[in-house]
């Protein structure tokens, strides 16, 4: 490192080591990765879900669906009420409001009518539908029970020795597995690893803007400061000043790797109260920490290379903001969508952005794709010196100067 | 024969078609103070620009005590205070100086020699250790000047150095301007007449990117039958834009 590269860099790791605002929400960070893993798992858990079970019949059939419908709402924060036909039951304290109408045990026992009950579920709770689909399962349970019955004593009319109705009512049996891209077994716990996986990918973001935000005031600053014209005059040459300013994202992303280090064990250990079984691997929270490493030297690339082109210091200053936008849009896509099963066009244009490599080097690293892992790694890291060059090449003190 | 400071040659600086700078010929000597002055706009900051060479000239050439403007060589020789220079707010006064006298020497000794020689000319007290988000506007401006001129460049270039700074404030920095007679070649910018009559030794008006004067400060009130710096330039732009 030549003397004035090392001399600005020196100045730049001060200029950001003494922004105590941005580095405390850098390391705010560090509580959003458990606190968002509580609002999932806990806060999920705990909210108070009213269940209604109007009964305006009796019989075996009725004492039955109750019991399954009991078992199916168990726990889960879901509280279960039996109220009597005439009750008032309104969606104002119930989220779900289920009727079991007269006539149902007698339907229930014959051989070929339908049976009926009426649900009715409060509009947009999304209370309402953890309750629907937690019921699902208790109704599911009752039908099949029900369609045995039938089967049974259908059976018995015919004069048909029947040791196993579930033959007749389901034929087909489905043996499920799951596998990795190259086909072998994926291993145990994969599906909630894929999960946290991709909420991982999600939470680089947590530590791409504040670290953005520093970066930017390192790189636009200059311009708005008019701190550039003195050192541009100056010896300096433009690759020492732009390395140097490289030097700024390097020190903000070994912070935000040892932040995210630190996030990811504590969002583990939050979330492995929860959902027992589910620990992270130390490769991969390390793994994870060089993903967010390589993201935010990237933004900072990318910042530096906006900064250089913009025609303007205000337009710089949006076009940044602009780098910031895609990162947030790429990292928050990535909890709800699957990149790797993008139609072609839509998955062309999305490999164009570095952040979408990011979220695929994770996603094959918690599948089991290593060698996928590693290229989506070397590709997001190749536009740093591919971005810096660019800048380098593109720098033009007049033009900068000249829009300040 | 000595290198002059500073050569300029059919110098053309155009910005979107429109002459900003059109010198013929210019050249300063070695340890003269020169003072281009101007109204907004006659093109002072981009004729410093070109010569610091941060600007390119569209024609022509500029030599800085004989090395082509904007090569490394020619930016060592010069140390230049523009116009509304900013400081980092989160360094300190002392580390600014220090940052600017090891980006320019390479022996740690004389950076800080110089460094130290810098803190007396700012005198700021104690607020030199302060970070520089807590200065007032003379206070930056003093401090950058201090670095400027302990930087000791052969060719030292000031645009506008009392801009917008109080009486009091202004006079200190003239005084720190006229301590470098003799130690280093002066070019500054300014639209105080009364400051270039104290300061220059020479001085050159400038107007719509030409020079259309020039001489010691006493020789074009002589020139202009004016009776200060001021008239004679008035008198100066009015029979250019008669001939």
């Amino acid at each position: 490192m030549s003397r004035r590269l090392s001399l600005i860099a020196w100045k730049e790791g001060k200029e950001v080591v003494r922004d105590k605002r941005a580095l405390a929400l850098m390391l705010l960070s560090v509580l959003a990765y458990p606190l968002l893993g509580a609002l999932i798992a806990v806060l999920s858990s705990s909210q108070v879900i009213n269940v209604a079970v109007k009964t305006c019949d009796q019989g075996p059939w009725v004492e039955r669906l109750l019991h399954d419908i009991e078992e199916a709402l168990k726990g889960g924060g879901v509280n279960y009420t039996i109220l009597s036909c005439s009750a008032n039951a309104t969606t104002r304290i119930y989220d779900l409001i289920v009727t079991i109408p007269p006539g149902f045990n007698e339907n229930a026992s014959s051989l070929d009518k339908p049976v009926y009950i009426s649900i009715v579920k409060a509009a947009g709770s999304p209370a309402a539908d953890t309750a629907y689909n937690k019921l699902s399962g208790g109704l599911s349970a009752f039908t099949t029970d029900l369609a045995r019955y039938r089967v049974r004593r259908l059976a018995s009319l015919a004069g048909v020795k029947l040791e196993k109705p579930d033959n007749i009512l389901a034929p087909l049996r489905i043996l499920e597995s799951l596998a990795t891209p190259t086909g072998a077994p994926a291993p145990a716990g994969i599906e909630q690893k894929a999960w946290l996986a991709r909420f991982l990918s999600m939470a680089i973001f947590f530590l791409v803007a504040p670290a953005s935000t520093i970066i930017v005031d390192s790189i636009v600053g200059e311009r708005e400061r008019r701190t550039l014209e003195m050192l541009a005059a100056s010896p300096a040459t433009p690759s020492d000043i732009l390395l140097g300013k490289l030097v700024t994202g390097v020190v903000i992303a070994v912070i935000a790797s040892i932040i995210d280090l630190a996030g990811v064990a504590i969002l583990t250990a939050t979330l492995g109260i929860y959902y027992k079984g589910l620990t992270i691997d130390p490769l991969f929270a390390a793994f994870h920490s060089l993903q967010v490493f390589i993201a935010i030297l990237v933004t900072c690339i990318f910042i530096e290379l906006a900064s250089v082109i913009a025609p303007s210091t205000r337009a710089a200053s949006t076009t940044t903001s602009l780098v910031t936008a895609i990162a947030a849009a790429i990292f928050m896509s990535a909890l709800f969508v699957d990149f790797t099963k993008l139609q072609p066009t839509a998955s062309t244009i999305m490999q164009i952005i570095p952040y979408t490599h990011t979220v695929l080097a994770i996603t094959a690293y918690v599948i089991g794709d290593k060698l996928g892992a590693a290229i989506h790694t070397i590709i997001a890291a190749a536009y740093i010196p591919a971005a810096e060059l660019l800048a380098l090449r593109l720098y033009n003190t007049e033009r900068i100067i000249r829009s300040q | 024969m000595q290198t002059p400071a500073l050569t300029i040659n059919n110098v053309v600086k155009k910005f979107s078609g429109k002459t900003i700078v059109d010198i013929k010929r210019l050249e300063i000597d070695d340890g003269e103070a020169y003072a281009l002055i101007g109204p907004n706009g006659a093109g002072k900051t981009t004729t410093l620009r070109l010569i610091v060479g941060i600007y390119r000239p569209d024609n022509g050439t500029i030599r800085i005590y004989g090395e082509r403007a904007g090569t490394t060589k020619a930016r060592e020789k010069i140390a230049y205070l523009p116009e509304d220079a900013g400081v980092y707010p989160r360094l300190t006064g002392w580390e600014h100086i220090n940052f600017y006298m090891r980006l320019y020497m390479d022996d740690p000794r004389e950076a800080e020699e110089k460094a130290e020689e810098a803190a007396k000319i700012a005198d700021l007290g104690k607020k030199l250790y302060d970070k520089a988000s807590t200065y007032s506007k003379g206070m930056k401006r003093r401090l950058l000047l201090a670095i400027v001129l302990a930087l000791q460049r052969p060719l030292t270039i000031l645009d506008e150095p009392t801009s917008g700074l109080d009486v009091f404030t202004a006079v200190k920095i003239r005084r720190m301007i006229r301590s470098l007679h003799g130690k280093t070649t002066i070019l500054l910018t300014s639209h105080n007449m009364l400051e270039v009559e104290q300061v220059a030794e020479k001085v050159g008006f400038l107007m719509n990117g030409r020079i259309i004067a020039e001489g010691e400060p006493r020789e074009l009130t002589a020139r202009y039958g004016a009776e200060n710096l001021e008239e004679a330039f008035v008198k100066a732009v009015k029979e250019s834009e008669k001939g």
